[in-house]
């Protein structure tokens, strides 16, 4: 292959070079146009890829009346998810409704105060199929097949019909990655539905066997139990309201701490994901930037025409 | 191996790593085929080679993956490198080699990208990722590594008759 180990070693130190090349551009940002370009050629790959595997499932699946049997599981899935969604919207509008109650006789004991309502923000789901999750056991990724082109930017909300998946971080032409929220790196603000207790819900950090979360920095005197729903809060911006997060599985709680924290079983199946939602009309709001004020133009002085005399 | 073939070759690794492999993943864990190719290659193609297999399988990997673009490809080069280097040091005949090798070799690959990681500002909490992701990792790429290493032995033999091993 090489001709003496001194072509070898230069070979080698000129492949690392490159690679520390890339990661340095990639890192300024220089590289998205190249990365846009490959991915754009080794995304059709990976997508059929993708596709025959589903098939290669389904053909296993179909011994005997076992494919009928999923289709029916799948259905009554499909009515149990509908129907968890329903029981959550109404515990959510009852909570709603008592808080509106509260909020207008606040109103009426003070007329004084202008006070104005906000609807939370539409939202409109585009459909993407799942072509990949991240070749590294360290870090829990996907990536789909829907990008900038179709509108999606880094930020925007996924979730399934039932829970909340993660945010897009990085988008191409057609294809976007996608930040699971079982990731240690993910975080996202929650509220315990029943108590309406906070908290941050994080992936718990090595614990791949069962993707569970973990909700921290529960104050100690706020009540959180085994089987509470736990709902995204929409504090910080990054994630809309009541998005099902999951379920509580396991409290813990020290008295010497500050913070109790609880281990979660999330509500979407992360081990077949096929196809997510994305949120493309929620825009997630940067806390850390102030609002720049916008200049209000000064109105020029006209001249009024003097009545002829 | 020419790069006609190589390419395609590390690139179909690539795609059964990103789309299959999670398929298959034992109590979570997937086995990470690329590293197992390039160690193994390592240990039974031609001194230096590993390291551009790794230079290539990486780059296909940054692609997939939610990592900063390049450093599979860096953690798979020196790896490979390193792998090359030590069938030159050491005996490389023996029957535990390659499992060895690749716990090893998981061990490095997972901590240069942690600590890149760390570098970059990422909160790495090292105790969690390398008792609970590594470690299974690296035995899993282990108990496979018999699977890919006589195929791999077979590739050797056909490209290089001439090459002892």
């Amino acid at each position: 292959m090489y001709s003496s180990p001194r072509n070898r070693n230069a070979v080698v130190l000129i492949l690392v070079v490159l690679a520390l090349l890339l990661l340095i551009l990639f890192q300024t940002g220089q590289l998205q146009p190249l990365i846009d370009l490959a991915l754009g050629w080794f995304q059709p790959l990976l997508g059929g890829a993708v596709g025959m595997s589903a098939r290669a499932r389904d053909v296993t699946g179909s011994l005997g009346d076992v494919a009928a049997m999923r289709a029916r599981i799948n259905e009554l899935q499909t009515q149990l998810d509908e129907l968890s969604n329903s029981r959550v919207r109404i515990r959510e509008l009852e909570s709603e409704n008592t808080l509106l109650r509260q909020q207008l006789g606040y109103k009426q004991s003070n007329p004084d105060f202008d006070l104005v309502g906000a609807a939370v923000l539409e939202r409109a789901p585009d459909l993407a199929h799942v072509i990949g999750q991240d070749p590294s056991n360290l870090v829990r990724y996907i990536i789909v097949d829907q990008g900038s082109a179709e509108g999606v930017k880094p930020g925007m909300p996924v979730v399934t019909p039932q829970g909340l998946v993660g945010r897009v971080t990085a988008t191409g032409a057609h294809w976007a990655k996608v930040l699971l929220i079982t990731d240690p790196s993910s975080s996202v603000n929650a509220v315990v539905q029943s108590t309406r207790a906070t908290g941050i819900v994080q992936g718990e950090s090595g614990n791949l066997a069962t993707n569970n979360l973990v909700i921290k920095y529960v104050p100690q005197g706020e009540a959180i139990k085994t089987g509470d729903l736990i709902l995204s809060s929409g504090m910080g911006g990054s994630f809309p309201k009541r998005l099902v997060i999951g379920q509580v599985s396991e409290v813990r709680k020290h008295d010497i701490e500050l913070f109790q924290e609880a281990t979660i079983k999330p509500a979407v199946d992360f081990t077949r994901l096929e196809s997510v939602l994305i949120l493309k009309k929620f825009t997630p709001s940067d806390i850390t930037q102030e609002p720049t004020p916008t200049p209000t133009p000064i109105p020029k002085p006209t001249r009024t025409p003097t009545p002829a005399q | 191996m020419t790069l006609w073939l190589l390419v395609p070759f590390l690139a179909l690794a690539a795609i059964v790593q990103t789309a299959w492999l999670p398929l298959l993943s034992v109590f979570g864990y997937k086995v990470d085929l690329a590293l197992v190719l390039v160690v193994l290659w390592g240990l039974v193609g031609p001194i230096g080679q590993a390291a551009q297999w790794g230079f290539i399988v990486g780059i296909f990997l940054d692609l997939t993956s939610g990592l900063p673009f390049g450093l599979h490809t860096l953690a798979l080069t020196v790896i490979g490198f390193l792998v090359g280097w030590s069938q030159t040091t050491f005996f490389r005949g023996n029957i535990i080699t390659p499992p060895a090798t690749l716990m090893a070799a998981t061990l490095s690959y997972d901590v240069l990208i942690l600590a890149f990681l760390s570098l970059f500002g990422w909160r790495i909490v090292w105790q969690d990722y390398l008792l609970r992701v590594t470690l299974p990792t690296a035995i899993l790429n282990a108990v496979v590594a018999p699977l890919a290493y006589f195929p791999l032995q077979w590739l050797q033999r056909r490209l290089y008759p001439r090459m002892e091993l």
